[in-house]
């Protein structure tokens, strides 16, 4: 694929999505009402079922189209021509993919939820692609968070994520992959790679996926945020002391001014012509309001319209990622000697759940020292650490196919097929269920240390939430703009802190 | 770049779509539930999926009777156009998510609304078959 295309794809994918449930009712405005042209059934609290096999509009509280109701018997039926919103326990809206297997996928609502007792629906806003465990000593560690962002079947994409863990005492590698959001999921292939490296050389992913091995780590001599901050305290350690955008800076955004930047200053070895930024970080949840809230929340239904059907087509899909590009993330820019800032790199966005570690290469412009601009929407970045090695060198990996798949302690054959390779077989998973991937790496004859990174490939569909198909705020599908980027930025610097704590709390238990 | 738009879109609209068209299958078109070919160890079940449960299916048979079949106790299940799903020795999680849409009650039965569906047939309790 031509990389000018594949690179807004892939970055449109690269982090995860979360929601929450904060959105003022305001009612639609009754001349501008939603419609889903896909086949619709609704269940009613009665037990009867409506089907619109033409779709539906939703106007204010109500569901209208040409429908054929049925008693909970079946045993007769009635035309009508709408029904309350109050009165449906749950909808489907029923669209044709094309991910092979069986072609007539069903989404369900969460409506319906409420009927099944999972009064979390209503509140959840933990959402993410598949998150990934390690056991430790009888503790599940969280190591990763899969293919961010793919919430289309055209932006399924491959994330590669450094994993902490041990091999068990047979050698294996055991990881647990969990949906804990109000998703289905999509995995088309997951894959161990290993990389082996001498002591004292670190393992790490770029921003193009590829493995980079670093040495002679180095702390940063400045570092400083636009206000001018001295940050250098919170970015030399690993500890969970992070950067985040301050406050003042924050409340001071307005279009088109939506940035933040931190300069950073590090020695650079003589002669050397580039050198790796290390970088621990992780996003804050103003993706997630940006393309829950945002992006799906605020039309409603017609979400169901744009992620059923707008964002399968490559036209609309390239304007949402190109937008993603150039506006999340974090570009990584070299100070000129004429003082100006040349980007080097671009960092998509990796998801507010797991930390990731990644090494960016970069030039060194100014013999003996390297000068560097982080910039990304304000606020978008928790970022633990940062530091510069002064030496690098790429390194290829050994792939480690899939072995087992494990649901509770049996072997799943099916599932195993389904993600062994990228093809066009999936495994499905739904909120709450979860599989352990089972790897056998070779230990024979390789010496030194060995690091090993999750591969994982897919996409994953959002449940469209009750609230937002009850109170939408928009009343055109989401236009990817500045203006929307602004809107999530407001809201999030009102709710960051109810909200990252509800966000923790809201994670869809395992069955 | 438009040259690439292009053939993508070609090659979106010449593909060939294989599997149950949502204009032609049952379960979108009506209010039923998938038709159901359950293979059990001494017996066979055929009908209409009402629910799935976590470990159960519950089947309107042809022969008119509201029936729970557990899904440890199925060999094989078989599911128009979506075909064998259920199979001995294969967990079965994956299949069961797969398949509650397209069951007639996806967002599951209430007691009371269960009670009058067994009522309906003449029942007071989801027969059991294993």
């Amino acid at each position: 694929m031509d990389r000018r295309i594949a690179l807004p794809l892939v970055l449109l994918l690269s982090a995860c999505i979360h929601v929450y449930q904060s959105i003022r009712p305001r009612p639609l405005d009754p001349h501008t009402p939603v419609t889903v042209t896909t086949p619709v059934k609704a269940h009613l609290v009665d037990g009867s079922t409506v089907v619109f096999r033409t779709g539906v509009t939703v106007e204010n509280a109500v569901v209208r189209g040409e429908g054929w109701r049925y008693p909970l018997t079946l045993r007769d039926s009635s035309a009508v021509s709408s029904i309350p919103l109050d009165s449906i326990v749950g909808m489907e809206a029923f669209e044709q993919t094309t991910a092979g297997g069986s072609s007539a996928v069903a989404t369900i609502l969460t409506t319906g939820l409420l009927a099944l007792g999972v009064g979390l629906a209503a509140i959840a806003i933990f959402g993410s692609c598949p998150t990934v465990y390690a056991d430790s000593a009888g503790t599940a560690l969280l190591q990763a968070e899969g293919f961010s962002y793919s919430i289309a079947p055209i932006f399924e994409s491959r994330d590669v994520d450094r994993l902490r863990l041990r091999q068990a005492a047979d050698g294996s590698v055991r990881l647990e992959v969990r949906n804990e959001a109000l998703e289905t999921h999509y995995l088309n292939q997951l894959e161990l790679l290993e990389v082996t490296h001498a002591e004292g050389e670190t393992a790490l992913v770029d921003e193009l996926n590829r493995l980079v091995v670093v040495a002679d780590q180095r702390p940063l001599t400045r570092a400083t945020d636009r206000a001018g901050h001295d940050v250098i305290r919170r970015l030399s350690v690993e500890d969970g002391d992070v950067y985040r955008t301050d406050a003042r800076t924050m409340a001071r955004a307005r279009l088109p001014d939506l940035d933040d930047w931190i300069e950073l200053t590090a020695p650079a070895p003589p002669g050397a012509d580039s050198v790796a930024i290390v970088l621990r970080l992780r996003n804050s949840l103003l993706n997630t309001t940006l393309l829950y809230d945002v992006m799906l929340g605020d039309p409603g239904a017609r979400s169901l319209d744009w992620v059923g059907k707008d964002l399968k087509q490559v036209g609309p899909a390239l304007a949402v990622a190109q937008w993603y590009q150039q506006r999340m993330g974090m570009n990584v820019a070299v100070g000129e000697r004429s003082g100006a800032h040349r980007v080097v790199a671009h960092l998509r966005d990796t998801g507010p759940i797991a930390w990731k570690d990644v090494a960016i290469v970069v030039p060194v412009v100014t013999p003996g020292v390297v000068r560097i601009r982080l910039t990304f929407p304000m606020d978008n970045w928790r970022i633990d650490r940062v530091a510069v090695a002064s030496r690098f060198r790429r390194v290829s990996s050994t792939a480690i196919p899939l072995a087992e798949v494990l649901e509770a302690e049996t072997l799943n054959p099916t599932a195993l097929a389904s993600m062994r390779a990228a093809d066009l077989r999936y495994l499905q998973t739904s909120p709450g269920q979860r599989f352990t991937a089972v790897f056998h790496p070779r230990t024979a004859g390789s010496a030194g240390k060995r690091t090993y990174f999750l591969a994982a490939q897919g996409y994953y569909m959002e449940w469209v939430r009750p609230g937002w198909l009850r109170a939408p705020r928009a009343d055109h599908p989401f236009v990817p703009s500045d203006t929307a980027l602004a809107e999530a930025l407001g809201r999030w610097r009102m709710s960051q802190d109810s909200l990252e704590t509800l966000f923790a709390a809201t994670r869809i238990p395992m069955r | 770049m438009r040259r690439y738009i292009a053939i993508s879109s070609v090659l979106l609209f010449a593909a060939c779509y294989h599997g149950p068209s949502i204009y032609k299958f049952g379960p979108v078109q009506g209010p039923e539930g998938v038709d159901t070919d359950l293979h059990l160890q001494k017996t066979r079940v055929r009908g209409e999926l009402l629910e799935v449960q976590d470990t159960a299916l519950i089947v309107l048979t042809d022969s008119n009777k509201v029936v729970l079949v557990p899904v440890s106790g199925i060999e094989a299940g078989i599911f128009d156009k979506l075909g064998q799903l259920l199979a001995e020795g294969v967990s079965p999680q994956s299949a069961l998510a797969k398949l509650r849409p397209f069951s007639r009650f996806p967002t599951g039965l209430t007691p009371e609304l269960r009670a009058r569906l067994l009522a309906a047939y003449g029942q007071t309790e989801l027969e059991v078959v294993r």
